[in-house]
């Protein structure tokens, strides 16, 4: 996966789980929990759904990692770059 | 064979259960639910019987919030299930008592007004109660680590009222406390946020609904449950459970046992388990429960409470009955008055047209010493839930009522008046028949009108013969809004609001009504003064007036021509500085007793006192000098009537007793509205609520610029109003005394003094047989206005007295004037600030809209967001019969220009400003 189509998946996995939230305006460089009613069960939710999709376990120790759009891309290119 | 193999087994289809199957299953994990009973949801179940269906256990979902509510518990459990909010279809409840002797706090799912009920019966406790919420909100209850600390302790920290503190308990302890007298903190927030912060909530069809939805959530992620499936035993070697026996003897393995059955229960499951040292830890309450099935929906018995939380002793007592039950405290639960649009299921109904009876069960809670723990395992039917009786025809006996009629300790109006009409009038069934209220509603509109007073009535009837399909919703079971009426046994009509409008109104409801609506306005002739200035009798017309303040105030003719000249071309872009008084003043220097003749009846008319901007007496005092006072013959009763004949010609669809909850606003633009728990669509929505609860309740505050909504707070009410209605005996008649009298015995014009509870002046409408030709009846309504906080800080018993008060002296001071007629009357009846903002549903209960400043609001709210419209009284000059009429003229073009194709949402806002005092100045 390119570091676009990670982005567009997560803002999926995002869209899927918070629905009703405006992912318009959503800014890269910023913690989705400071711009979105997210939640720490939100955050796990992300995570669950990541594997579920994409066989990528995430620990919880990384779960740090998924603060921003922009650092979700970074965490999880390596990750995702053969699938 | 080997058993089957699942990730995880869960025990027990109860709403946990089902939850969890839900998740595990959703993340791909084999997941089968393991159900003893044949129904699903544990102690919140259902069942049938006798043609009714009966909830276990749901009197009211807590944490309701309205669909879209950022953060709240029920908005993430719903993310957290992939579920909608609406898919539960949860409704509102209308509102719920805590009771106790002599006091009584109401809530309803807005906080605000839970801290004012508070407030007002416990004014010593405000700061304190005010820390003790500041302490809820911000305590992080979730917090597992935190150490139980006792709820009584930190509350009495806060409170030091024991009554207080035990109306806080009672409530949260009867839904949400399993130890005895005490409760812990964190579930003390818990449950505190759960019913008083957010709200109290339930699905049309009961719990069922929410059981259902589970269930196919469940199946759709790929779960298994299956029903009749106890559990016998779960075997354990080595400290892990190796398989789990069901009933039939069959053997299932998984990964993970998940049980939902109690702590004490699952141990018990467990073949390794020793019973006896589990015995202290086994749960102490239960409760039992009565349902009754009354012969007559409460709501139309005027009984509309949702939940009664009551206790009968000083001292609120949550422990383990020494007797088998404890009477004294528990709560009753009308399933009925939530805010429904639709019947409840046919099944129940059929029930109500073999025989009359209403399916609507009707609970009380008790507590029950649960000496046999196992109880709690059976099926509800036979865990202490009763059946009211039934008599062998298939009747239902009246004494089912007995907890209404017995019980000793909740007292107040409305049990007793529900237990009185009861007797004496049994319910129809097609009466209950009546409750579809929005049935075969269209998912969509054009316009969505909400609330029926004739800015909400004219605007609807505008829109519709301009070809839009609209919607007008009303709360209320009537339309009109305070254009109303009401009757009352011994044949006694009365008009609320009906005193008198200027000329004008013929012009108009020609123009946007009907000739025959416009043919129905008639003169009234005899307008009185009385007070210690002076007194006499008057047309209330230009002609009548310079006689009079030329003659009796000798004032020079010239001077009064000049005043009447200015106040007629008094325009809208003048300067709005200037004041009544400055313009009393200018034209009238000293003469208080002309500022009163000029200044009262208007006072009387829109709330307006001296300090108002000039303008706002100027275009009212001109319209009612240019022919006097009219009136509508036939009553509001025929006028609402021809009106709501016209709306249904030109097609709109009108629906009563439907509550709008929520506006719906999507990227700037309104969408829609929630209106009894359904999601109507629509290109506009048209407020003829209050302007606050419009911006507030109905749309919500994010939706604002917050520059807009500083402006909005700044925006005062206008005041409110008492009215006595007095019912003349049939058969008597008084003589003709003037149709509009204001009396006062207070030296001079005085607004304070015009809205004190002190009443000194007061102005009676009199309505004699020809009011409705046909008629020999003849009725009084004296209005007195009120400043709203005086009747809200009363207590019960204090407001009682306060009416009693009110009452006494409209009718002596009416004695005065016709001696005897205090005997000729034979019903009496008061309403006060608390009635209208009860029945309207305005802020503050204001009779007469907002103060100036409101106008500007109303008219920027398209600004704000598109398709969002607000009419009704606003601004002083857009109240009264013909201001409302007129404003939601004006409106209803806006709407229309919206909503024409390829128009702009703020386009010429700022002619209608212009355009509004023109319109009602034309009159």
């Amino acid at each position: 996966m390119t570091n676009d189509q990670i982005r567009q998946a997560v803002l999926q996995i995002i869209s899927v789980i918070a629905p009703d939230e405006d992912l318009t305006h959503l800014k890269s460089d910023v913690p989705l929990r400071d711009q979105l009613e997210l939640d720490s069960m939100d955050f796990l939710d992300i995570v669950m759904e990541l594997r579920k999709r994409y066989s990528v376990e995430v620990p919880e120790a990384d779960y740090g990692q998924l603060a921003s759009l922009d650092s979700c891309v970074a965490y999880l290119a390596p990750k995702l770059t053969a699938k | 064979m080997a058993p089957i193999h699942y990730d995880v087994i869960i025990i027990g289809a109860g709403m946990s259960g089902l939850a969890a199957a839900i998740r595990l299953a959703y993340f791909e994990r084999k997941v089968l639910v393991l159900e003893r009973h044949y129904a699903a949801g544990g102690l919140n179940s259902y069942y049938a019987l006798g043609g009714y269906q009966f909830d276990v256990g749901l009197h009211a979902m807590t944490n309701y919030v309205p669909p879209g509510t950022r953060g709240a518990p029920l908005t993430k459990l719903c993310r957290q299930l992939r579920l909608r909010p609406e898919d539960f279809a949860l409704v509102p409840q209308y509102q719920s008592e805590i009771r106790f002797p002599g006091i009584m706090l109401r809530f309803n799912n807005d906080f605000e007004c839970f801290i004012q009920e508070v407030i007002e019966h416990f004014p010593a406790q405000k700061d304190n109660f005010l820390r003790l919420v500041r302490c809820i909100r911000d305590y992080d209850e979730f917090d597992l680590e935190a150490k139980p600390i006792s709820g009584r302790q930190v509350v009495s920290s806060y409170l030091t009222d024991p009554l207080l503190i035990d109306m806080l308990f009672c409530p949260l302890m009867i839904y949400g406390n399993a130890a005895e007298r005490d409760m812990e903190f964190g579930q003390f927030v818990v449950m505190f946020k759960s019913i008083f912060c957010e709200g109290l909530a339930r699905p049309r069809e009961g719990v069922r609904r929410v059981i259902n939805v589970l269930r196919r959530k469940v199946r759709e992620v790929g779960g298994t449950v299956r029903m009749r499936c106890g559990v016998m035993a779960l075997h354990v070697k080595d400290g892990r459970v190796r398989s789990v026996e069901l009933d039939s003897g069959e053997t299932l393995t998984a990964d993970t046992i998940l049980s939902s059955a109690g702590y004490v229960e699952t141990l018990r499951l467990c073949d390794d388990c020793e019973p006896e040292p589990l015995d202290p830890l086994a749960g102490r309450l239960s409760f039992v429960e009565i349902i009754s099935i009354l012969d007559a929906p409460l709501k139309h018995l005027g009984y509309d409470t949702t939940i009664v939380f009551y206790n009968t002793e000083e001292a609120f007592h949550y422990e383990v009955p020494k007797e088998l039950v404890d009477p004294r405290s528990g709560v009753i639960c009308c399933p009925d008055n939530f805010l429904y649009d639709k019947p409840l299921p046919k099944s129940v109904m059929g029930g109500a047209t073999i025989r009359p009876g209403f399916p609507g069960p009707h609970r009380v809670h008790g507590l029950l010493h649960a000496s046999d723990h196992q109880a709690v395992d059976r099926p509800p039917e036979r865990s202490g839930v009763r059946h009211a009786r039934q008599n062998q025809d298939g009747t239902h006996a009246p004494g089912e009522l007995v907890h209404l009629r017995e019980r000793p300790g909740v007292p107040g109006d409305r049990g007793r008046d529900a237990e009185r009409h009861l007797d004496g009038q049994p319910a129809r069934p097609e009466k209950i028949m009546a409750q579809d209220w929005l049935r075969d509603a269209k998912p969509e509109y054009d316009v969505i009108v909400i609330g029926s007073g004739l800015a909400g009535l004219t605007a609807a009837n505008r829109l519709a013969t301009c070809g839009y399909a609209v919607l007008l919703l009303e709360h209320h079971y009537n339309f009109g809004g305070m254009a109303t009426w009401f009757k009352r046994k011994g044949g006694h009509i009365f008009d609320i609001s009906l005193h008198g409008f200027p000329i004008g109104m013929v012009k108009t409801c020609r123009k946007y009504w009907t000739p025959d609506i416009a043919e129905s306005v008639v003169q009234l002739k005899g307008i009185r003064f009385d007070n210690p200035q002076f007194s006499f009798t008057t047309t209330f017309d230009r002609a009548d007036f310079t006689d009079k303040l030329v003659t009796h105030f000798k004032i020079p003719a010239e001077r009064v021509e000049e005043f009447f000249k200015f106040t007629r071309g008094m325009n809208f872009y003048d300067d709005q500085k200037m004041t009544t008084r400055e313009l009393f003043e200018r034209y009238f220097p000293g003469r208080l007793d002309v500022w009163r003749l000029l200044m009262e009846p208007i006072a009387y008319a829109n709330g307006s006192t001296l300090d108002d901007p000039a303008i706002t007496f100027g275009i009212v005092f001109s319209n009612f000098m240019s022919k006097g006072v009219y009136t509508f013959q036939g009553g509001t009763d025929k006028l609402i009537m021809k009106m709501k004949a016209t709306l249904k010609a030109n097609k709109v669809d009108l629906r009563h007793h439907a509550l709008v909850e929520r506006v719906l606003v999507e990227k700037g633009r309104v969408t829609g509205a929630i209106c009894n728990g359904r999601t109507i669509r629509a290109k506009a929505v048209l407020s003829n609520a209050n302007l606050r609860s419009t911006i507030h309740k109905l749309v919500g505050d994010e939706h604002f610029d917050p520059d807009f909504l500083r402006e909005a707070a700044a925006v005062r009410l206008n005041s409110s109003s008492c009215q006595v209605y007095m019912g003349v005996r049939k058969g008597e008649s008084i003589p003709y005394i003037g149709d509009l009298f204001f009396t006062s015995t207070h030296p001079v014009f005085d607004s304070d003094a015009l809205n004190a509870m002190e009443v000194t002046s007061r102005t009676y409408s009199f309505y004699y047989p020809d009011t409705r030709p046909g008629s020999d009846r003849y009725s009084i309504v004296c209005s007195t206005n009120a400043n709203y906080e005086d009747w809200m800080k009363l207590s019960e018993e204090d407001y009682k007295r306060a009416k009693e008060t009110l009452i006494r002296g409209v009718v002596e001071t009416l004695e005065k004037y016709l001696p005897g007629v205090s005997a000729q009357i034979d019903h009496l009846e008061a309403s006060t600030p608390r009635t209208f903002e009860y029945y309207t549903r305005h802020v503050a209960g204001a009779s007469f809209g907002t103060k100036f400043e409101g106008l500007k609001i109303s008219q920027n709210l398209p600004k704000q967001i598109g398709g969002l419209f607000h009419a009704g009284s606003v601004g002083i000059i857009m109240s009264g019969w013909l201001g409302a009429i007129n404003y939601g003229v004006i409106v209803a073009n806006e709407v229309d220009k919206y909503l024409q194709p390829g128009s702009s949402p703020s386009a010429e806002d700022a002619t209608a400003l212009a355009l509004s005092a023109t319109e009602a100045r034309r009159v």
